[in-house]
């Protein structure tokens, strides 16, 4: 098992265990999205359980972390498996009980130096 | 200090992360912050690298309408959302003569406007580790491709 596998299980179970407290009080839903980043090239990837979050984005990678909302717009935060932190604002436009837009600015930035900010057009659905 | 610090107005953030400018490499950036009202912050990135071959700096000011969004994980989290500017200089030799002597100093500039965000978790009162970007306005942003400048950065709120 390689350094980086290591490094992913550990901030995926510290991400589970400070989730905890706010998936107890979330409507725990799962939703899955997809975003639109440079060129409109689909880089970023979303599941969500609760305010829980597991993704994979071109400037994070495969990321863990956590969002909370107020009304229709939130914000997050969380860690990335090459040891970055993210931070993201978004707004979710809901077409649908289960289909919605999202716009959301990102910005990561990794122990490595990697530094980087993205405006992400998503389509999410959640059940 | 501290105990001076919390009951004051203003608050004074000051950081160190890894900025775009020198994105890709662990060369140190400087974060400035100023919550100069309850709900508007002015911040700034300064950061820059130096090498006899070339040498790269930039300064990014914000202004961002700040809101604490209460409790997040062991701490809380502060979302700020605004516009900026960037302003960034680069020059590189591009050509070095028999004797070594480096000639030919290429420059360029970069000024850049735009809608500029902030998110800031905070595990103890006085620490933040925070992200901040200005999305640089330009023709390709059609595209969805902008000019992203900023850092990401550990400090202090003093």
């Amino acid at each position: 098992m390689t350094a980086r596998s290591l490094m992913l299980i550990a901030v995926i179970l510290c991400c589970l265990c400070v989730s905890k407290a706010a998936l107890a009080g979330s409507d725990n839903t799962f939703s899955g999205a997809v975003f639109l980043g440079d060129s409109y090239a689909p880089n970023n990837f979303r599941l969500s359980f609760g305010s829980f979050d597991l993704g994979l984005s071109d400037i994070s990678d495969l990321y863990a972390g956590s969002r909370v909302w107020q009304g229709d717009y939130y914000a997050g935060f969380g860690l990335g498996s090459q040891g970055s932190v993210y931070g993201l604002v978004g707004y979710e436009w809901k077409w649908l009980s289960w289909l919605g837009m999202n716009f959301e600015f990102d910005g990561s930035m990794s122990a490595a130096g990697q530094a980087a900010g993205r405006v992400y057009i998503g389509l999410v659905a959640g059940w | 200090m501290f105990a001076f610090a919390s009951d004051a107005l203003a608050v004074v953030r000051v950081g160190v992360g890894f900025s775009t400018v020198t994105s890709g490499r662990q060369i140190p950036a400087l974060y400035l912050g100023l919550d100069a009202t309850k709900d508007w912050s002015v911040s700034a990135m300064l950061a820059g690298v130096k090498t006899e071959a070339y040498y790269s700096s930039g300064i990014m000011v914000n202004a961002l309408r700040t809101k604490d969004w209460g409790d997040f994980w062991f701490g809380r989290l502060e979302v700020g959302f605004g516009g900026g500017a960037y302003h960034g200089e680069k020059g590189v030799y591009t050509s070095v003569d028999d004797s070594g002597k480096l000639g030919d100093l290429e420059k360029d500039q970069d000024n850049v406007v735009g809608p500029a965000f902030r998110v800031a978790f905070k595990p103890f009162k006085y620490v933040h580790i925070s992200i901040e970007y200005m999305m640089g306005l330009g023709s390709s942003v059609f595209s969805n491709a902008w000019g992203d400048v900023g850092m990401g950065a550990i400090g202090v709120d003093l």
